[in-house]
């Protein structure tokens, strides 16, 4: 019952899933935001596990996880930015209310 | 290397980064109208020193960075037409918001740079956001209409995905490679996870297909392209012939990377893969651009199209020796520069009028430009027929290397036949692109006049335009300059594949672990050092 | 991303069905049980990492075996954070609630947070407690107060979309799960250094310079851009 790589990499792979499911069926633009920060956990998951399982002690995985969640707080950053740009112009943050460009 | 080496090594990137952190200064004072030329000024004096640079064309400079030939010539095609962006979108911002407005012009390019030196994956995934980032917040800047950010709000959340995607896909490369350096993903350790009987495997392959996808919003190719008519249509004209090209240069530049760290030796399942892509994304570019009235969507659409030619190219790879005529990579980076230019060029000519105070958008819009405005009317007809493909203009030259390297590939190779088959779709594609090009020039020359077309934007756009449009002639009564830098351009990827990049790799690191003062500047030398070494 | 194509369907007929409608029924009952919810979660949160800490090795400075505690309590250790990994993911996919999602989010996270900790990688462990849970997260709940006139906005897609899209992610997890179990990794298995620190921070200073820098000029970016975009007219 030793815990292995694989393990890891499932649990990641079910993360990266869920995180494309929310971002399928959510139509608020946060909620999208959401499925991406779950992608984004989910490489950080697999970055981390290889490091630990293949290249031991040389940190690779862990700085490129560490970059990852910089990003991802950048992102969330301008996220809000752009949601509160829209909604001064629509007042909704629905994407599916935003079809002013559609056709 | 020595600290003076790699900042005059990296002084394109330098002068980028202050004077984008100088216009951001000058936003926020009361002459923020300075910020147009100051941008303008900067591009190019780094391009000047770009050009005039005087550094080896290979070598790593700081950890995570290694020069190679193609990373000079996409910093000279990338602040070439940068400059030209800064001219066309001059007077687009308003006054006030002129300094962010080109501080994140410069930012993007300073990605398009770093993605092009990029050796690390972290660092390529990072400029590859460097180039989004900017992007966004540009969408939603570029002009006070609700349609833009509307645009910005699609464009950010897709990109965002994009990018994780990228990251989830970055993470299995590591874990095939136990490395994030790129020249060693198929060098350093070799193991049973990476290639099992000369093949790749499967984690790489799992890699390489979520890189792939992540890349595909970026040159927005077909599963990945319907934000593209949305945003270019929402975002304003100068920012949109921005759109199409800075991201997608900095895509096509990173798939190069990693495709020649794994030699070009793809596995069957992504050459299928890119060959449906390309197929599908010329087709439905350019059927879907048939279908619109809206000359920014039209072009939107045929942007599409046009990353799908561009995909045929990247398919034949790189063939040792031979000009753009029968190696893939060379027409790829041929055809890149030219499309930035006619791309650029047909949205600067949209940003220099406006009818009944909008901005014109339709065919109808455009209707008898030619008698109002002759020499605009003749830019716009020139980049046009270059994105036709037609004679006397680049694009006909772009087109007819992408489909000669197709067709002139050697017989034993894997994707022979499905090349030519794809090649064949890619001609028909280009005769049913003719019909909808066709009826912007028809527009513009025999449409009804409109009188409420009014002339806006000032100077600097109409340089835009010409400078755009007229390199399309000169480059095609005189492709040699362009072609021989293609040439040397593409020397390293061929290098690293004839010598296999796994030695080529191993040299690298020798020379950097060797207790010498001097390390051979180009890979040639460090590979026959390392045959020296290892057979002595 | 059927969200946003336009062309496959006609959304002004679609939109009318599941538009934002704050249902007075629910909306009493999810008021009392979001707090609820959080605190369940932060207890949860608190006993497991209560629990990991402890059954790490003290000298973490030194070293780290490379099958941490090892044996049946690792597995405990690790099916119980994977669980709370995978119902939290589960739980931000079924939630139909903005506030919910992110509450499941702030579980999802903090148990991503413990399997670093398994991993070894205690330095990324807190830097995500602290800036994923705590910065970000609350960056997004900011995003919602800001955005929505009330926060407890409902979303509820088409079935059909639902189950196309169920259908697509379950056939995604099982065959990349398939594929990777099958997968014969090459393991460094072994006493290995442990991730210090100070390792950290000397690598994020030499090999990994560029990223560092790269990684600042886009923070820069973010504020300057983020800050203008949501500025009020003058």
């Amino acid at each position: 019952m030793t815990i292995g790589l694989t393990h890891y990499l499932v649990v990641a792979a079910v993360l990266f899933a869920a995180g494309l499911f929310t971002m399928m069926t959510k139509r608020n633009a946060i909620g999208i935001l959401i499925g991406v920060e779950l992608v984004l956990n989910s490489a950080n998951v697999n970055l981390v596990a290889f490091d630990r399982y293949l290249g031991p002690g040389r940190l690779d995985g862990q700085i490129t996880a560490l970059f990852v969640i910089v990003l991802a707080a950048a992102e969330a950053a301008l996220a809000v930015g752009i949601c509160i740009n829209v909604y001064k112009n629509l007042s909704t943050v629905d994407v599916d209310t935003a079809t002013r460009l559609q056709g | 290397m020595i600290w003076n080496d790699w900042l005059v090594a990296l002084a394109p990137e330098w002068i980028l980064l202050v004077g984008a952190c100088l216009s951001l200064a000058v936003g926020v004072t009361r002459v923020s109208k300075w910020a147009s030329p100051i941008a303008l000024a900067t591009v190019v004096a780094a391009l000047i020193v770009a050009i005039r640079l005087d550094v080896p064309r290979n070598g790593d400079v700081l950890p995570g960075l290694w020069l190679t030939s193609l990373t000079f010539y996409v910093r000279w095609i990338t602040l070439g037409l940068g400059s030209l962006i800064v001219l066309v979108n001059w007077h687009q911002p308003a006054a006030n918001e002129r300094g962010e407005y080109m501080s994140m012009i410069l930012f993007s390019l300073l990605g398009v740079l770093l993605t092009a030196s990029a050796n690390d994956l972290v660092v390529l995934f990072l400029a590859i956001e460097l180039v989004s980032i900017p992007t966004y917040v540009l969408v939603a800047l570029s002009r006070e209409d609700a349609r833009a950010s509307e645009a910005a709000v699609k464009y950010f959340f897709l990109g965002a995905l994009s990018a994780a995607i990228l990251a989830y896909g970055i993470s299995f490369l590591y874990g095939a490679a136990g490395t994030t350096t790129i020249h060693r993903l198929v060098g350093d350790t070799v193991q049973s996870t990476l290639r099992t009987n000369g093949a790749i495997g499967v984690p790489m392959l799992i890699g390489l297909i979520l890189v792939f996808a992540g890349l595909s919003f970026k040159v927005a190719a077909v599963p990945f392209h319907a934000y593209a008519a949305d945003v270019y249509e929402g975002a304003a004209s100068p920012v949109t012939g921005m759109l199409g090209f800075v991201p997608k240069l900095a895509g096509f530049v990173a798939l190069c990377k990693i495709l020649t760290a794994l030699d070009w030796n793809l596995p069957s399942e992504v050459n299928w893969m890119l060959w449906i892509v390309a197929a599908a994304t010329m087709t439905v570019g350019n059927v879907l651009a048939l279908l619109q009235k809206n000359v920014k969507r039209m072009l939107a659409y045929s942007s599409i199209a046009h990353t799908g030619y561009m995909l045929i190219a990247v398919l034949v790879g790189p063939v040792a020796g031979q000009g753009p005529m029968r190696d893939g990579v060379a027409a790829l980076l041929f055809y890149i520069v030219v499309y930035g230019a006619m791309n650029l060029g047909a949205f600067a000519l949209l940003a220099c009028f406006k009818t009944n105070g909008r901005d014109v958008e339709t065919l109808d819009d455009l209707g008898g430009l030619a008698r109002r405005a002759p020499a605009s009317a003749l830019a716009l007809a020139i980049c046009i027929f270059s994105l036709m493909g037609f004679p006397p203009t680049a694009g006909f030259l772009g087109k007819l290397y992408i489909f000669s390297s197709a067709f002139s590939l050697q017989p034993n190779h894997p994707m022979h036949g499905p090349l030519i088959a794809l090649a064949i779709i890619g001609v028909a594609n280009t005769v049913i692109g003719a019909a909808y090009y066709l009826r912007i020039v028809a527009a513009v020359y025999m449409g009804g006049e409109t009188d409420t077309a009014t002339p806006v934007g000032g100077r600097p756009v109409r340089w835009g335009l010409a400078l755009c449009s007229l390199p399309l002639l000169v480059l095609f009564a005189w492709p040699t300059g362009l072609t021989t830098q293609v040439r040397t351009a593409t020397t390293i990827l061929h290098h690293s594949i004839r010598t296999g990049s796994r030695r080529v790799a191993a040299a690298i690191d020798s020379v950097r672990t060797a207790p010498t003062d001097v390390a051979p500047a180009t890979v040639s030398q460090a590979a026959a050092t390392y045959e020296h070494h290892a057979n002595p | 991303m059927r969200t946003f194509c336009p062309s496959q369907c006609d959304q002004s007929v679609e939109r009318k069905r599941y538009d934002r409608r704050p249902l007075a029924s629910a909306r009493g009952s999810d008021r009392r049980r979001c707090p609820l919810l959080a605190a369940c979660i932060a207890t949860w949160l608190g006993f497991s990492s209560t629990v990991v800490w402890a059954s790490l090795p003290t000298d973490m400075a030194q070293s780290t075996k490379a099958a941490a505690p090892g044996g049946l309590l690792e597995a405990f250790l690790f099916y119980t954070v994977a669980g709370g990994v995978v119902l939290s993911a589960l739980g931000v996919c079924i939630a139909k609630n903005i506030v919910r999602m992110a509450v499941w989010l702030f579980a999802g996270l903090g148990s991503v947070a413990m399997l670093y900790f398994l991993l070894a990688a205690n330095f990324l462990g807190a830097i995500q407690l602290i800036i994923y849970a705590g910065g970000t997260l609350v960056l997004l709940v900011f995003g919602v107060m800001l955005t929505s006139k009330s926060p407890w906005v409902r979303f509820d897609p088409p079935k059909v979309e639902l189950i196309a899209a169920a259908v697509v992610c379950l056939a995604l997890v099982v065959s990349l799960c398939t594929v990777l179990a099958r997968t014969v990794w090459s393991s460094a298995e072994g006493i290995v250094p442990g991730a210090t620190v100070a390792a950290f921070g000397e690598r994020l200073l030499t090999t990994y310079l560029v990223p560092f820098e790269v990684a600042g000029v886009l923070l820069m970016i973010v504020m300057v851009g983020a800050a203008h975009l949501a500025r009020q007219e003058e």
